[in-house]
This record gives C-alpha cells, sequence and structure tokens, in this order.
C-alpha cells in the first residue's frame, strides 16, 4: 500500500510537473485566457493544500492560504519568466505566505486535523506499529496523526518547511533551494536537524 | 527496522491526509470570490493612478512655477542678482527642461521693469499667468 500510495504521489507530482502542459498553460493566462489558470488550480491545489496543512498544522489557514497563494500568482503571472517550474515558483509563494503567518502568530497556534484519505489504515507503516505496539488500529491513527503534527509543530518554521517539502512532499534539494532561495547546502544541513530532531520527539515509533 | 526508514515512513504517512471532494467545493468558491475581489481591487487601483497622473503631474509643475515665481521675486539674491527678462527667460528654460511638458512664454516691458509669464501645460490644461517686478 505504501508503494501505490508513493507511485500515486509521485504521478501526481508528474503531472504536476508536466513543464511543457504548465508552461503553455501559464502562457496562456499571460495571454489572457483566464480557463487556464483554472486547469493550473486544480492541477496543483492538492500538492499546495498538502504543503501549507503540513506547515501550519491548521486545514482552514492551509485552504485560505492557498487561495491567497493562487490570487498573488494570478497577479503576478507576467512576472513569471519560465526560469523555474511553475510549481516551484507556486510553493515559493504559498511557502513564503505561511512562514509570513507563522512569524505573525508565533505566540497562537490552533491546530485541526486533516481527514485521512481511505487506506490510510491499511499503510504498511501502520500494520508494522499496530502489531508491534500491540494496539488497535483506528486508536493507533489517530495517536499517530496527533503525534506526527504535534511534533512537526516543534520544529521551527524553517527546519519545518524542508522537512515538509524533502520527505512528505518528494522534492528534490535543488527544488527546495529553488523554492526557498537558499542553496542544497543549506536545506541539507536543515533537513538533518529538522529529522534529528524528529527522531527524538518520535522516539517511541522508531523503535523496531 | 532502521530508525531514519521507519521516520521516512511516517512522514510519508501523512500524504494521506488530504481534503474531501466537499472541502474543495468550497475551495472553489472561496477562490472565485478572492479572484473577484482582487480583480477590481487592481482595476480600482489603476484607475485611481491614472487618476492622480492627470491631476498631480500639472499639478506639480504648477507648484514648481509658483515656487520658481517666490524665489525670483522675494529672495534678494534673485532680485540683485538677475535683474532683467534676459535672465529670466534663461531660468524659464531651465524650468521647462525639468518639468515635462512645461511650455512658457516671457512678455516684458522694459520701461517699466515689469515681466510677464504665461506658463501652461497642454496635457493638463492649466494656465499661469505671473507678474516678476524688477
Amino acid at each position: 500500500m505504501v508503494d501505490c500510495l508513493a507511485v500515486a504521489h509521485r504521478r501526481g507530482v508528474a503531472e504536476a510537473g508536466q513543464e511543457d502542459g504548465d508552461a503553455e498553460l501559464v502562457a496562456a493566462v499571460q495571454s489572457g485566457r483566464m480557463a487556464a489558470f483554472d486547469i493550473l488550480v486544480r492541477r496543483h491545489r492538492p500538492r499546495v493544500v498538502g504543503v501549507l496543512y503540513h506547515l501550519t498544522g491548521n486545514r482552514e489557514d492551509a485552504a485560505d492560504l492557498c487561495q491567497e497563494a493562487f490570487v498573488r500568482a494570478l497577479c503576478h503571472i507576467h512576472d513569471f519568466r519560465g526560469r523555474s517550474k511553475f510549481y516551484t515558483w507556486l510553493y515559493r509563494i504559498a511557502v513564503n505566505l505561511a512562514l509570513e503567518q507563522m512569524r505573525r502568530r508565533r505566540l497562537r497556534s490552533f491546530y485541526s486535523l486533516e481527514q485521512l484519505a481511505s487506506g490510510a489504515e491499511s499503510d504498511g507503516v501502520v500494520l508494522a506499529l499496530a502489531s508491534q505496539l500491540k494496539t488497535d488500529k483506528a486508536l493507533l491513527i489517530k495517536e499517530l496523526q496527533q503525534q506526527l503534527n504535534g511534533a512537526l509543530q516543534e520544529l521551527s518554521p524553517k527546519h519545518r518547511t524542508v522537512v515538509v517539502l524533502a520527505e512528505v512532499e518528494g522534492l528534490s534539494m535543488e527544488e527546495i533551494g529553488q523554492v526557498l532561495g537558499c542553496s542544497t547546502g543549506t536545506v541539507r544541513s536543515r533537513l538533518h536537524y529538522g529529522k534529528e530532531r524528529l527522531r527524538s520527539l518520535l522516539g517511541r515509533y522508531l523503535q523496531s | 527496522m532502521d530508525p531514519d526508514e521507519r521516520l521516512r515512513q511516517l512522514l510519508r504517512w501523512k500524504r494521506w491526509e488530504r481534503p474531501d471532494g466537499a472541502s474543495w467545493a468550497r475551495f472553489d468558491v472561496a477562490l472565485q470570490e478572492r479572484r473577484l475581489r482582487a480583480l477590481v481591487k487592481e482595476s480600482v487601483r489603476k484607475r485611481l493612478l491614472r487618476l492622480l497622473h492627470r491631476v498631480v503631474r500639472p499639478g506639480l509643475a504648477m507648484a514648481g512655477m509658483l515656487g520658481a515665481a517666490v524665489v525670483l521675486t522675494h529672495l534678494p539674491s534673485y532680485s540683485d542678482g538677475l535683474a532683467g527678462p534676459r535672465e529670466m527667460e534663461f531660468l524659464l528654460l531651465t524650468l521647462e527642461g525639468e518639468i515635462d511638458g512645461l511650455e512658457s512664454e516671457l512678455f516684458s516691458e522694459a520701461d517699466d521693469g515689469v515681466c510677464y509669464v504665461a506658463s501652461s501645460i497642454p496635457s493638463g490644461g492649466n494656465a499661469l499667468l505671473t507678474a516678476y517686478h524688477f
């Protein structure tokens, strides 16, 4: 099941990253054909909402920021010159919005968990943990969702962003560097630190 | 299992957290509203900028002319040093160079020491008639 999800996700990534398709759609929007923008929205919204949800830990905020990111992208579509892929440009807008919001709301954050798609309960890691911890699957899923989100929120925004983009979204170091406007060396070091911190926070689930 | 690998699996498991179909319907409606708001805001902003451009540019030019008139008539150094229509003509040419579109004409009455300057900006349609005493 993990593989199915990974393949589906990678396919999503590949579809979203159809540079040619995206480039054509962006060119169409730049020439005033707004219907092309709707296609771009439909193509990229699941991933953008996903990233924003994992960053903020709040599904309402994620939807709100995602809408704002698309509106900003539309307003600045003429600034997009195609030097990077459209989705890295879009991620950059979305991530900057999220970081801005996190800075503003440093002292107050509300979490609201997203729904789990059907299939989450039969994922390999859940089956392995349920048998290892000898616990009920439904309870474990609930607990895992809370613990994972809680642990991610313990990271600083810049470490969280790199972990989410690399490990949850599957972006390459170069792509993350483009999104965040930093070197791949910086990305690697943030990822290393972020994962180290997560290992200490989620120790209970990582022991064999 | 290697803790690193388990951590990766757990983080990948988060991909199952996804909005359902109803959420997307709400999302689309809200996005459409935001797009329209942004569109209206942008169009109002552009209109205001155009209006400001039309009003402020000639106004600024006129203010410049008035400022020059004040300097020419009140400051002793100018009154003493530039006492004649020729110097006035030079100053007007300098002003024309600085203010885009400014056109001015100098009428001088040599015997009573009064210079009249008519200034206008073609795009703005404002005109100013100033009298300078020497």
